[in-house]
Order: C-alpha cells, then structure tokens, then sequence
C-alpha cells in the first residue's frame, strides 16, 4: 500500500507545474477595461407612524388580537371603534434616505411641570414627561423589502387620556361602544379635596389624589403612569401595516392596549 | 470501506517546487451539518397572567401547543386569571437584537410636609422583560428571558366587570370590589357570575336570561398602600415555532393559597 502512494505521487509530483499553467490557460479571456459600477441612487423610504390606544367594549376582545388590522389610519379607527374607544395620542410622517445609516425620530414629549402656591419650602412634585420617544432605522433589503428596527417607550396617564372630552380631542367611539366612555370616567370622591387646601399647578391637580384629609400627612400621589417599551426588528414590504400591540394592566384600571402602527412607503 | 481523500498541495518558492500529500479518513471526520436558513420573521407572543386557583392548586393540564387564549381558557376552568401582560414583538432575521416587553406603572407622589418627601417610595408595578432568541439545529428557538415582574394583589383584587381582562369567573361569585371571591356552587354556568364569561369568549352559549353587569367604579387606591410582590423571571428554554413555554412561578408566599404567576411565550416563526 504505501509503495503504491509513493509511485503515485512521483508521477504527480512531476504534473503539478503543467496542471497549474494548464489551469491559467483555460481561465475565460477578462477583458482588461473593468466595468463601469453603476450606483443606484438610495432610494427614499416614507415612514407615517402612530400610537393609538384602543379601550375595547370588553376586554374579549384584546384576545381575538390585532394581526387583521389594514388600510390606512382612518381605516384602522374606524375597525376598532367598533369594538370600544379609540384615542390617537400620536401620529406623525418621517421620509429618510435608505442608506448606511438611515434613521429618524418620532419623539414627541409634553410635560406639565406642577407650582405649589403658599407653601414655601414645600418639596417641588416630581415631573413627568408623557408621549412618545421612538427611533426607527432601516435599510434596504432587496428590490421590495426593507428591513426596520425601532427602538423606544410611550408614556401615557389613562387617567388624563380619559379625560377627553369633546369634538376637539383626537377620541373616536362607535355607537356600540357607547358604554364605555362612560364607564372611563375617573371617579373618586377625594379629588375635590385637593383645592380645599392648597392649589396644586393649574386643571392637571384635579386629577391628584390626597392621602388623607387635610391634617394627615398631605401625601399627595399624581395620576398613573404607564410605559412601555417599544422594540423590535422586521423586514416588510412597502405599504405593508406592521401591528405592534402591548396591553398592560398591573393597577386598577380598565384593560387597553397601545397599538403602535407603522406604515412603510418605499419611493423610487 | 474506508474512503480516503488525497490532498496534493504544491507551492513554488525559490529553491524548488514542494509538495505535501496528506491522507484524510473522511469516515473519521464529524458529520457537516448545515443549518437551516432563517426564516423571514419571527415574532414572540409573551403574556403574563396571575392565577388564583379555586382548590390549592391547577390540576388540569396547559394546552403547550395551542394559542394563549386556550391556555387562559385551561387555566381559568379551574379559578381565577387576571390577565396582566400581552404583548407581540418582532425579531429580525439574524435574532441580533433584545427584545424588550418592559410595562410598568406608577403613581410619582410628594409630600407637603418638608423633608417627608425623602421618605416616600415611588413603587413600579409592572413586568420588566428582556427575552433574547437563538436559531438551532433542528429547526427549534432557544429563548432565553431575564427579568422581573412587580404586582399587588390588593390592586389586581380590584378588578370586577367584563372591561378588566379577568377570566374563569364562571366558578366564582363577587361578593363587592375589593373583596376576594367566594365558590359559587357546583353549576359553572350560573347567571349570576360577573367578569369575563369564558362561554362567551370561546363560543359555547347557553340559553339564560342575561343579569345586569356590575356596574364598575374604579377605586382610587394608593400605590404607597398597597401589598408588593416582586419575582425574578429568568430562565431558558427550546420550544418549535408555535409552542408555548409555560413558565410557573410561585405568588405571593403565605398569601392567596395556590396563587401562581405564569409566563407564556409563544414564538412563532411567519414568512
């Protein structure tokens, strides 16, 4: 056996040049001049975002899932008003540039800093900034594909979204879920303590709860404070509606869910 | 038969032509496993539900691969399922990134008097969840999950009505807001029941002459008042696309008897 590979490798040994000049002989004739890259202009990426929350009639329905949502944001409130109440708390349209480094921000924050009158040396309430905070990349996948990754939270108060009343507020509800608007209403009989000691910032301190009367130990609690947090990562066609929906309940309030939408457009 | 493979590497340098043979024993050499392509998309499914069971414990057994809802449907045959958690998040092919399912609450509070305010706690209810996924070999997900999750049952004992996402109170009756729940018989389908009617839901009817629903007033409660119950959520586990991981965490210890905190994971792979 061994005196087998030995003879084998004297006769290739001997091959080895031939079979390399052989090889650079049969390469394809290239031609000299390279070819000119032709570089495609980035294409332009239209994102419109928005954050709804959704109250249902029942809370049945947060099970049945949001994966048969489409058409246009009209067409998304109008599907879920049918089912209980609609509140816009943002929308907003972003066009980046699909390339290297494409992204672009949807933050949108409001606070409502508080003043204490006639307490000097009281200790200043906590501030809390409400609204959305969002940051989306893309990058192009293929021809119709394009890859987005979104990173950020929303922070609402359903104590001051409940409050909406009226033609002017972004609150949309169906006939059908006519109850439940109703049934939203903050309640607590405490609330109209808070003017009777102390004015608290301006309309926001109707919503403050005292602990307590007047002469216990004036610990004052602000409304709830949801948050959550808003990433993932996908790859979608152009014109496609992605879904993000969270519902969160750890208190006492009514179940809802925060309905992040995403409608990618890519131009040419 | 052994198959043996011959490697022949030449190379020229300036004092001649080398060549090196070596003889490879494909037999002896591990098997290449390719691994399968990625999928398009895969989105993860998590829900967090708490679970107060009628007996001291659930006995029936959690449907691991059908939908969430059956899971509650299982759950809630047995007592009560506060639904506190439902979310959907997406995965980039690659599974590069965290997924975050962080949901908390909190009521920011001071005080009038100076120097009380140091004093005061600021509770976070809610669940805090990074969830990280892994293609494998055979087609499965590795999931691996690190968090926390805070609650209080004084809080989530609040919830009556068919707004709250409480479920399975088909064996129970609500004496008043605030107050625990009592048996209400053998007849799962007695009329007087309040929430969520699992009939209802999953589309078993019966003829009944339907009661008024409870009219539900949210209770202000202070959050500086309430119980705190907080658990770690950390684990890992391979499931199919489409399979649920149903993690069991014991609740409050020496409170509500049998009541479990679960954590379902759903991932589901969509092209």
């Amino acid at each position: 056996m061994k005196l087998h590979r030995t003879l084998f490798l004297s006769v290739l040994l001997p091959l080895a040049p031939f079979v390399c000049s052989g090889a650079d002989e049969t390469k394809p004739a290239v031609s000299a001049t390279p070819a000119p890259s032709i570089i495609a202009p980035a294409r332009t990426l239209s994102l419109e975002v928005a954050i709804v929350r959704f109250k249902p009639a029942s809370a049945e329905r947060i099970l049945r899932g949001f994966k048969g949502l489409s058409g246009n944001l009209v067409g998304v409130v109008d599907s879920l008003k049918a089912d209980g109440a609609v509140s816009i708390l943002y929308s907003g349209t972003r066009d980046l540039r699909l390339d290297e480094k494409a992204k672009t921000k949807f933050d949108a924050l409001e606070t409502k800093p508080i003043v204490l009158i006639g307490k000097p040396g009281a200790p200043v309430p906590p501030v809390t900034s409400y609204g959305l905070a969002l940051e989306i990349s893309a990058k192009g996948v293929d021809a119709e594909r394009v890859g987005l990754n979104w990173e950020g939270s929303m922070t609402w108060s359903p104590d001051v979204v409940d409050e909406w009343k009226g033609e002017k507020f972004l609150s949309f509800i169906g006939s059908a879920a006519g109850v439940a608007k109703k049934a939203s209403a903050l309640a607590g009989t405490e609330s109209k303590e808070v003017n009777s000691g102390v004015d608290i910032g301006l309309s926001f301190a109707q919503l403050f709860n005292p602990k307590g009367g007047a002469t216990d130990s004036q610990i004052y609690e602000m409304p709830v404070n949801k948050t959550i947090s808003l990433s993932s990562s996908r790859n979608c066609k152009s014109g496609e509606l992605i879904v993000n929906a969270t519902t969160s309940e750890m208190g006492n309030k009514e179940a809802q869910t925060i309905l992040l939408l995403i409608w990618p457009t890519i131009l040419p | 038969m052994k198959k043996t493979v011959l490697f022949l590497i030449g190379c020229i340098c300036s004092t001649g032509l080398f060549a090196q043979v070596y003889f490879i024993d494909v037999d002896s050499l591990p098997p290449t496993v390719i691994p399968p392509e990625p999928p398009a998309l895969l989105s993860v499914n998590t829900a967090l539900v708490r679970f107060v069971p009628k007996g001291n414990k659930f006995m029936g057994t959690l449907p691991s691969d059908q939908t969430i809802s059956d899971v509650l449907k299982a759950l809630g045959k047995e007592g009560k399922v506060n639904l506190l958690y439902l979310g959907t998040r997406f995965f980039d092919r690659q599974l590069t990134q965290t997924a975050k399912f962080d949901a908390v609450e909190e009521r920011p509070s001071f005080s009038l008097v100076t120097g009380k305010e140091t004093t005061l706690t600021n509770r976070q209810f809610g669940l805090k969840l990074d969830l990280r996924a892994k293609w494998e070999i055979n087609g499965a997900i590795q999931l691996e999950w690190d968090g926390n999750f805070s609650w209080s049952n004084e809080l989530l004992n609040l919830w009556v009505g068919d707004k709250y996402l409480m479920f399975g109170m088909s064996v129970a009756k609500i004496l008043k807001p605030g107050l625990l729940f009592t048996e209400g018989g053998e007849d799962e389908d007695e009329p007087e029941q309040t929430g969520v009617n699992l009939r209802a839901l999953f589309g078993k009817k019966k003829e009944v002459k339907k009661e008024e629903p409870v009219s539900a007033t949210i209770t202000n409660v202070s959050f500086l008042d309430t119980d705190f119950q907080s658990i770690a959520l950390i684990g890992k586990q391979q499931v199919q696309s489409g399979e649920i991981a149903i993690l069991e965490y014991p609740g409050r210890a020496g409170g509500e008897s049998g009541e479990k905190i679960f954590l379902l994971l759903q991932p589901i792979i969509e092209e």
